[in-house]
C-alpha cells in the first residue's frame, strides 16, 4: 500500500513538474529578458552595468527606478567589439535598461523569431531586411511614424538617406528604421596579384574574358564567385540588368514589363556567358560565397577576384588577425570595382538595401524602452557602428565616413563606395516578392548549367511574374 | 473501479507527454496544411486541398521523391553491406578489431555540419582533394565538378551519408550477432558447413530482425534527411539533392508558405507510414504474432 501511496505520489509529481514546464512564462512584465534564455542557436552578449541614477523614462515604464530588460534579437551587428561598445554606451546613457543581445545568424534569426512571435515571445526590438521578410512580420511591427515624429519632429524624414527612408516607405507608415545600408553589384580585385599575372583591373566583360584566359591559362581563378547562394547570383544578375537597363528591371519586377524583354534576356544570356566563357571559375555553382570563397580572397589571398558586395570594406577595421595577415596587410592592394557588363562603355549601377532596419515588436511590454534603444542605435549607435568599425554603410545624412585608423587601401575602397552610392544607385536590391525572387534565382541555376536559353529562361519567369501576387 | 484509475494515472505522464509533444504537433500541422498562411500573421486563410494541389503540380516534388527512392535505395543497402562485412570481420575478433570497431563507429557521433564542411573541402572542383588527387595519379579525366554538376552531387550526397552511416549498421550487426548462439555454429561445423554456409544459413537468417531495423531506420532517415545536403548543396544544383525537409524548410522558411509546408508534412509523414506498415507486413509474414502486423 505505502508503495502504491510512493509510486502515485511520484507519478502525479511527474504530472505536475511536465505541465508546469509547458506553462507560459510569468506576467513579469518588468523584465522580458527572461525570454531570450530559451532557444539553442543563440548568444548572448548582457551588459552588467545597470546600476546608478534613474532614467525619467525607464522609470516612468518599469514604476520608480525599475530595472527594464529588453531583448535585441538580429543576425547584424554581431558579438564583438563594436557591439558591446555600443551596448556599454547606451546602458551608460540609460543605466536602467538593460539590453540582451541576442546574436543569430540570418537564417534561423527569421525562423526564431517566426516561432517567438507566434507565441508571444519575440524579441522587443529585432533586426529585419527589406525586402519580403520585414512585410511578412507586419502583424507584429509597431508602426514608428508616430513615436520618430514625437521624439525628433516633423520632417523627420530628411535626416536619412532618400533612397533607405522610399524603401521603408509603407503608404506614409515606418515599421523599421534604417541601422545601416548597403550595396550590391561590385567587384573586388587584388590589384597585386593581377599584376604579378601581366594584368590591369578589369573594366568590361572583355576585359574579363581576356583576363579569365590569362589566370586560367596561369593556373589561377578567374573572376570567383559561390554560386551555391542564390543571393550572390541574383545580386549579380540584377547588376548586368541594371547596367543594360534599370528601368525595365525595376518595372519588370514590378509586373509592368515582361522578363522577355530583349534587355532583360541580353541580361540572362549575359550572365550565362559568364559560366560558358569561362569567366567565373568552374564549379562555381558547388560552393558558397561564404566562407568558401571569401575565405581564398580575403584570409588566404589565393584568388584574384571575386564578387562580393559593399560590407566586405568592414575588414579593413575588422581586426580579424587572418585579414590582418592578408587582406589588410602592409602593402595590400585591392580595387572594389563594377563592370561594365555590356561594353558600352558605362560601369553597371549598384543595388542598395538597408541591411538592417530596426523594429520594435508590437506585443513588447517595454515599448517605450525600445524605441529609446531603436532611436539610440540609429544615432549614437549607427556614428560608433557605421563611424568607427564600418559595420555597414550609413543611413543618416549627416554622417561623414572618416573610420579612424583605416589604411590607404581601406580608404581609396571607401571613397569609391561613398561616390557610387551618391551618384550610381539603379534601385533596392532585396526584390519585394518572395516566389519571383526564387524562380529567378532558379532559372539563374539553369542557366549557368546550361539547360536553359535565356529566351527558355525568360520566359519560365515571366510566367512566374504574371502569377506573383503584389 | 478504484484499482483501474489508479493503474490509468501511473500512464497519465507518458500519455500527456506523447499527446503533447507528438499527437499535438502533427493534429496541428494537419489543420495548418488547409490554410494559407505564412507561418507568422494572426490571420489564416482556409483554402482546403489548394495547398495539396500546388504540392503536386510542383515539378521540384518530383525531384524530391526521385531523390528521396535513390537516395534510400543506395544508402540503405550500401550501408547495410559494408556493415554487415565489417561486423563479421569485427566479431571474428581479429587483431585490433576493438580499435577499428571504434573507428568505424567514429564518423557516426561527429556533426553532420562539420562533416559536410569537410567533404566540400574534398569534392571542391579546383582545389579539392579529390580532384588533387586524381590529377596527382594522371587521371585528370575523372576529375568532376562534383558539387557543381546535377549529374554528380546526389552521389557525392551518398557516399557522405554512407561514410557517415556505414560504422551505425555495423554496430548493429555487430551486436545482434553477440546473441546468436554459438552452438549452431558448433552444429553447422561437425555437420560439415563451411565458412560461407555458417554465414549464409545461419548468420544471415538470424539478423532477420536487425535488417528490417535497418531497413526502417534508413528509410525514415532517408525522409528526414537535410543537414548533409543542406551544407554541401543548399539543395542543388537545379534541386539535385533537394529532399523532403529542404523542401519543407525552402516552403516554411524562405517562402512564407507554412501551409504548403505543412501540407508536405503530412504527405512525408504518409509515406513514412505506409514504409513502416509494408516492413511490418514482411516482417511479421511468417511469425503467429500477426497482431503486430495488423
Amino acid at each position: 500500500m505505502k508503495k502504491k501511496t510512493v509510486s502515485m505520489g511520484l507519478a502525479l509529481l511527474l504530472t505536475a513538474s511536465l505541465l508546469a514546464g509547458c506553462g507560459g512564462k510569468g506576467s513579469d512584465g518588468g523584465n522580458a529578458g527572461s525570454t531570450a534564455d530559451s532557444g539553442a542557436a543563440q548568444d548572448t552578449a548582457v551588459s552588467d552595468d545597470a546600476s546608478g541614477s534613474s532614467d525619467a523614462a525607464a522609470d516612468s515604464e518599469s514604476g520608480g527606478g525599475e530595472q527594464v530588460t529588453i531583448n535585441f534579437q538580429t543576425w547584424n551587428p554581431g558579438e564583438g567589439v563594436p557591439v558591446d561598445e555600443v551596448l556599454a554606451a547606451f546602458e551608460a546613457k540609460y543605466p536602467n535598461i538593460k539590453v540582451n543581445h541576442i546574436v543569430v545568424g540570418y537564417t534561423d534569426h527569421v525562423e526564431k523569431l517566426k516561432i517567438d512571435m507566434v507565441s508571444g515571445e519575440g524579441a522587443d526590438v529585432f533586426g529585419m531586411q527589406t525586402g519580403a521578410t520585414i512585410k511578412e512580420f507586419r502583424d507584429f511591427e509597431v508602426d514608428l511614424t508616430p513615436l520618430a515624429e514625437e521624439t525628433w519632429g516633423e520632417g523627420w524624414q530628411d535626416q536619412y538617406i532618400d533612397f533607405c527612408i522610399d524603401l521603408l516607405n509603407e503608404d506614409g507608415k515606418y515599421y523599421g528604421l534604417p541601422l545601416g545600408l548597403t550595396y550590391a553589384g561590385f567587384t573586388w580585385a587584388d590589384v597585386k596579384m593581377l599584376k604579378d599575372n601581366g594584368l590591369e583591373v578589369p573594366k568590361s566583360y572583355d576585359d574579363l574574358k581576356k583576363c579569365a584566359d590569362v589566370l586560367r591559362a596561369n593556373g589561377q581563378y578567374p573572376l570567383t564567385i559561390g554560386a551555391k547562394d542564390a543571393w550572390i547570383n541574383i545580386d549579380t544578375w540584377m547588376s548586368m540588368a541594371n547596367d543594360i537597363n534599370p528601368e525595365k528591371l525595376y518595372s519588370a519586377i514590378e509586373g509592368e514589363t515582361p522578363f522577355t524583354d530583349p534587355d532583360l534576356v541580353e541580361s540572362f544570356r549575359i550572365w550565362q556567358s559568364c559560366f560558358t566563357d569561362g569567366i567565373f571559375q568552374d564549379g562555381a555553382l558547388g560552393v558558397g560565397v561564404y566562407p568558401d570563397t571569401t575565405d581564398l580572397f580575403e584570409k588566404e589571398g589565393s584568388i584574384p577576384m571575386i564578387q562580393n558586395g559593399s560590407w566586405a570594406a568592414s575588414l579593413y577595421v575588422d581586426g580579424d588577425p587572418d585579414h590582418e595577415r592578408v587582406f589588410n596587410s602592409e602593402g595590400a592592394n585591392h580595387d572594389i570595382l563594377l563592370i561594365d557588363w555590356n561594353n558600352d562603355g558605362k560601369i553597371c549601377p549598384i543595388s542598395a538595401s538597408v541591411d538592417v532596419c530596426l523594429c520594435i515588436n508590437k506585443n513588447s511590454k517595454n515599448q517605450e524602452a525600445a524605441w529609446k534603444f531603436v532611436d539610440f542605435m540609429l544615432h549614437e549607435g549607427q556614428d560608433i557602428l557605421v563611424g568607427k568599425y564600418l559595420q555597414y554603410c550609413p543611413s543618416r545624412k549627416d554622417m561623414v565616413l572618416a573610420i579612424p585608423g583605416i589604411s590607404e587601401d581601406g580608404q581609396k575602397n571607401l571613397d569609391y563606395i561613398v561616390e557610387q552610392s551618391k551618384n550610381n544607385i539603379a534601385g533596392y536590391r532585396e526584390m519585394p516578392y518572395a516566389d519571383l525572387k526564387q524562380v529567378i534565382s532558379d532559372q539563374l541555376t539553369v542557366l549557368a548549367l546550361g539547360d536553359a536559353t535565356p529566351e527558355e529562361a525568360a520566359t519560365i519567369i515571366e510566367a512566374a511574374s504574371q502569377a506573383q501576387v503584389r | 473501479m478504484k484499482k483501474s484509475f489508479t493503474d490509468y494515472l501511473f500512464v497519465l505522464p507518458i500519455v500527456l507527454l506523447f499527446s503533447i509533444f507528438v499527437v499535438y504537433p502533427i493534429c496541428y500541422n494537419f489543420h495548418i496544411s488547409f490554410y494559407e498562411w505564412n507561418g507568422i500573421n494572426i490571420e489564416k486563410n482556409f483554402v482546403g486541398f489548394e495547398n495539396y494541389e500546388t504540392m503536386f503540380h510542383d515539378p521540384v516534388i518530383l525531384k524530391v521523391l526521385k531523390n528521396f527512392v535513390i537516395f534510400a535505395l543506395f544508402t540503405i543497402m550500401i550501408q547495410a553491406f559494408l556493415g554487415l562485412i565489417f561486423a563479421n570481420f569485427f566479431i571474428r575478433r581479429l587483431k585490433f578489431s576493438s580499435f577499428y570497431r571504434v573507428i568505424l563507429y567514429i564518423p557516426v557521433i561527429a556533426t553532420p555540419t562539420i562533416v559536410g564542411n569537410v567533404f566540400s573541402k574534398i569534392f571542391e572542383t579546383n582545389r579539392g582533394y579529390l580532384n588533387l588527387f586524381l590529377r596527382g595519379l594522371h587521371l585528370d579525366g575523372l576529375c568532376q565538378q562534383w558539387l557543381a554538376d546535377p549529374k554528380w552531387a546526389l552521389f557525392c550526397v551518398i557516399c557522405v551519408n554512407i561514410w557517415q552511416w556505414t560504422g551505425y549498421s555495423m554496430l548493429m550487426y555487430y551486436a545482434n550477432m553477440l546473441n546468436i548462439p554459438q552452438d549452431l555454429y558448433e552444429a553447422a561445423v561437425i555437420d560439415g558447413a563451411g565458412q560461407i554456409q555458417q554465414f549464409t544459413k545461419i548468420t544471415f537468417p538470424l539478423l532477420r530482425g536487425t535488417h528490417y531495423t535497418l531497413f526502417i531506420m534508413g528509410m525514415l532517415g532517408s525522409l528526414k534527411c537535410f543537414d548533409i545536403p543542406y551544407v554541401l548543396t543548399r539543395g542543388g544544383p537545379n534541386y539535385a539533392t533537394e529532399f523532403f525537409s529542404n523542401y519543407i524548410y525552402r516552403q516554411s522558411f524562405n517562402l512564407f508558405k507554412q501551409g504548403l509546408g505543412s501540407a508536405s508534412v503530412v504527405v512525408m509523414f504518409l509515406i513514412a507510414m505506409v514504409i513502416t506498415l509494408i516492413q511490418l507486413k514482411f516482417y511479421y509474414r511468417n511469425d503467429k504474432d500477426k497482431e503486430l502486423a495488423g
